[in-house]
């Protein structure tokens, strides 16, 4: 449904995109993943034709997106932030985008009614708090009833329910046949919803694989915390094999995470070195453990190299 | 997972360019700036032509100007044109300039793709717009000069033509205007170059100043054949609404949005 086939994108000296191909395929809602100025916004921005690329190509369902004749069928975007004339009313904004399409006034109602906007329509889109702007950035994405959909960041500023009710609604679009691509820094967000992840680092592919895939990447580690400090020489010597490191925000020092041992085996060790153990637990991998072993370093010194 | 069924239709099509149309058109009447500065368009207007007029009245009164002077009615209809346009000016831009400062232009070349279409589009309808004003000044322009004069003597103009010379030059201004606002995209950036191309080169020296619209729409209401014929002028704007527009729309396609 969306591809991208070596799709590279400079800006000047900076290149934020370097020949990146994957593709997405129907019914199912991709993750996009990496740290700030990893290109993630840069490849929304090519696939629906705001920026053009410096080579390679983006195509949807085939088609570059400014061929297509009626785009809002085809795929809704929202981009992010309140890209609405301050003074005009969120459904007047509505019905300019519907217009362009001939879409009739009815689905505009049906959108605000979908987005829980209902009764602020009238309201000048200025006002708006962050989340209001979300949910009329989501209501433009889903007026053509398109059948792929691309969201930067959508759950930023939205509350408690409406994270909740927008994970709901990504499962079931994507249930209903339909391609969802959403970029999040939230990876618990990710992955609740998504079923692939594509993770980009400095402008290439690090990733694009599925969601349990790259949780699996992690290992699990075992958090001890005892009533000794400095307890990591006396633990090494009963566990040659495994990798201690302190806690990364200990409250004592007395708090490490162990990799490459059971929890029977650092209790063991516990025992064995003579500590008194005030907590072990095993802590499973997850997604967030499985993006930090691929991104690493590289998220840090990226951070900030993003240009928009 | 089974795919939706979607059809695809490419290229481009006389039904997308109607609802591109109706879109633009609705924008434009959907928040209140643009129709509050094409009133006062045309209030500016009116009331620049009453006082312009009083003035040569209250000149033959003084002995400044001989008693039984001919007051030129097209003239200070071009005077009054010339300075209101600016407010026409404001009102085009209406339709460009906050849409990138709000980001709302993304949304609108997301609906429509095919960008110099869009240019076009707003272009066409800010110049409908600046026309329809335009006709509305042009005979009000004359209403009011006429009333200011009195019984002076005059050399008049017929309403119907000072409506169409009018709508000529507050279409085009309006038309350069869009060209502008996409070209700098900022409205001060806009406001600023419109404001030297229409009005301070009226008070360049005659041979450079007579290249720009600003001294080509006042010839055009004028009359006056000075510094060149009605239809000279009217190439003249004709030139910068093709030169601005035109650079505006290879802009869109070549920048990113």
């Amino acid at each position: 449904m969306l591809q991208f086939t070596e799709i590279s994108k400079r800006y000047g000296p900076v290149t934020a995109l370097d020949h990146v191909s994957f593709r997405l395929e129907e019914g199912t809602v991709t993750g996009l993943l990496g740290p700030n100025g990893a290109g993630k916004s840069t490849l929304m921005r090519l696939l629906v034709g705001l920026d053009r690329p410096t080579s390679g190509s983006a195509t949807v369902a085939g088609h570059r997106y400014r061929d297509l004749r009626w785009p809002l069928r085809v795929i809704g975007t929202h981009l992010g932030g309140r890209p609405v004339h301050r003074r005009r009313s969120a459904r007047a904004h509505l019905r300019s985008v519907a217009q362009t399409h001939g879409l009739p006034r009815a689905r505009v109602d049906e959108v605000l009614e979908l987005t829980g906007l209902a009764e602020v329509g009238h309201r000048a889109a200025g006002g708006f708090s962050l989340g209001m702007g979300q949910r009329l950035g989501l209501a433009g994405a889903l007026l053509g009833d398109p059948a792929a959909l691309v969201l930067d960041e959508p759950v930023n500023g939205l509350d408690t329910d409406g994270v909740r009710w927008i994970r709901q609604l990504l499962r079931d679009l994507a249930d209903q046949g339909r391609t969802v691509l959403v970029s999040s820094h939230l990876m618990s967000e990710v992955q609740l919803v998504a079923d692939r992840v594509v993770v980009l680092g400095g402008g290439r592919l690090l990733a694009d694989t599925t969601v349990a895939e790259l949780a699996g990447r992690a290992r699990d580690e075992v958090v001890l915390r005892t009533a000794e400090l400095g307890a990591d020489d006396r633990l090494r010597t009963f566990l040659p094999d495994a990798a201690i490191r302190p806690v990364d925000d200990p409250v004592d020092g007395g708090a490490w995470r162990v990799t490459g041992a059971s929890e029977r085996e650092v209790g063991l060790a516990a025992r064995s070195a003579d500590l008194t153990v005030l907590h072990l637990a095993r802590e499973t991998a997850d997604l967030e453990a499985g993006y930090l072993t691929l991104v690493g370093d590289r998220g840090q010194h990226v951070a900030g190299v993003g240009v928009r | 997972m089974p795919g939706r069924k979607v059809t695809i239709e490419v290229g481009a099509a006389p039904a997308a360019l109607v609802a591109l149309v109706r879109s633009e058109w609705g924008k434009a009447w959907s928040v209140r700036a643009p129709a509050a500065c094409l009133a006062g368009a045309v209030l500016l207007a009116v009331g620049t032509a009453f006082t312009l007029a009083n003035d040569q009245v209250r000149a033959m009164q003084t002995g400044e100007l001989p008693v039984g002077s001919m007051v030129p009615v097209p003239e200070v209809l071009a005077s009054a044109v010339v300075f209101a346009q600016m407010v026409v000016v404001l009102a085009a831009l209406q339709l460009v300039t906050p849409e990138y400062a709000s980001g709302q232009i993304a949304t609108t070349f997301l609906s429509h793709p095919r960008r110099w279409v869009v240019v076009l589009t707003k272009a066409a309808v800010a110049g409908v717009l600046g026309g329809l004003t335009g006709l509305l000044t042009g005979p009000l322009g004359i209403a009011a000069t006429e009333l200011a004069l009195g019984d002076a003597p005059r050399t008049s103009v017929p309403a119907p033509e000072a409506a169409v010379l009018t709508a000529g030059v507050f279409a085009c201004s309006a038309m350069i205007a869009v060209g502008l606002g996409f070209l700098t995209r900022s409205g001060v950036a806009a406001l600023s170059s419109a404001f030297v191309l229409l009005v301070l080169t009226l008070a360049a020296p005659a041979a450079t100043g007579q290249a720009f619209p600003g001294v080509a729409g006042s010839a055009l209401v004028s009359g006056t054949g000075d510094p060149y014929a009605r239809w000279a002028a009217l190439l003249v704007l004709l030139a910068w609404v093709a030169a601005t527009v035109g650079a505006a729309m290879v802009s869109v396609e070549r920048r990113d949005a």
